[in-house]
């Protein structure tokens, strides 16, 4: 019944990760690297304060009272 | 993603919620043009469709994934009418406009600026959308109107595309000869990116 509580037998796993599994690591790592670079080309963008024509395009269009 | 923070009986207009998705727009649409006054420009064309058009908005869905969606139609029609690619002189990256291949072990952030900048606005997309703003390919898929293995394989290809501009080969070993500086440098923007 209690069964599935019993530690799963791990060897395979270990020897597994020893395996010679670099190129698949490093070609992880370049994948990382990149994303780590695409969020920050992202958040350069994103920290930049927002321009205060966008204000008021709100506010114009606010008063207009489009779509109301 | 979608933050459901609405209290009980409010009934919060879309319309004041906006602002709040500016920054947010606004950074996808550089990263789509890679020129901040076109992508002003591009960000205001957005608010003016989204506000004509707030009544097919459903509430209670994603808005900043509506809004991006505008955005980014917007921005493949103006393409197809102009039919120009737009020219960068004062571009957000027009000074590095060369990579050198990265072979001393690690990605320089400018060069992968101006990798980046080479790439398709399509590819620029995609890796955006699911690699830096958090969507779930879901997400992007419908965004852009095609299928979630569409947005995969895209965003595969993308990133294939970007380690050939970094002089990159898919398997190499990007981490020999990295210094322990570079590696600090790099493990913190890991931390603050997260």
């Amino acid at each position: 019944m209690a069964q599935s509580t019993e530690p799963k037998a791990s060897p395979d796993k270990a020897t597994a990760k020893g395996g010679d599994n670099t190129k698949g690591k490093s070609r992880k790592e370049l994948q990382q690297q990149i994303d780590e670079n695409l969020r920050r080309v992202y958040e350069e963008a994103l920290v930049q304060e927002v321009p205060d024509r966008f204000a008021m395009l709100l506010d114009q269009l606010r008063q207009k009272g489009t779509g109301k | 993603m979608t933050q459901t923070s609405k209290a009980p009986g409010e009934h919060r207009d879309p319309r004041d919620e906006l602002p709040e998705h500016l920054p947010a727009l606004r950074a996808f649409a550089i990263s789509l043009t890679r020129n901040v006054a076109v992508a002003d420009d591009l960000v205001q064309d957005t608010i003016v469709k989204a506000w004509t058009n707030f009544d097919k908005f459903t509430e209670g869905t994603n808005l900043r994934a509506w809004l991006f969606t505008i955005l980014r139609n917007t921005f493949y029609s103006d393409k197809r009418k102009h039919r120009r690619e737009v020219p960068d002189p004062e571009g957000v990256h027009a000074a590095s406009l060369f990579v050198k291949p990265a072979h001393d072990g690690h990605l320089a952030f400018s060069d992968f600026s101006a990798a980046f900048d080479q790439l398709s606005p399509e590819h620029r997309e995609v890796l955006i959308l699911v690699g830096a703003s958090g969507f779930a390919y879901e997400d992007a898929a419908q965004m852009m109107g095609v299928a979630v293995g569409t947005v995969k394989s895209r965003a595969n290809r993308a990133r294939a595309r970007l380690a050939e501009l970094l002089g990159l080969e898919k398997g190499e070993e990007i981490f020999s000869g990295v210094d322990g500086q570079t590696l600090a440098v790099m493990s913190r923007s890991g931390m603050t990116a997260a």
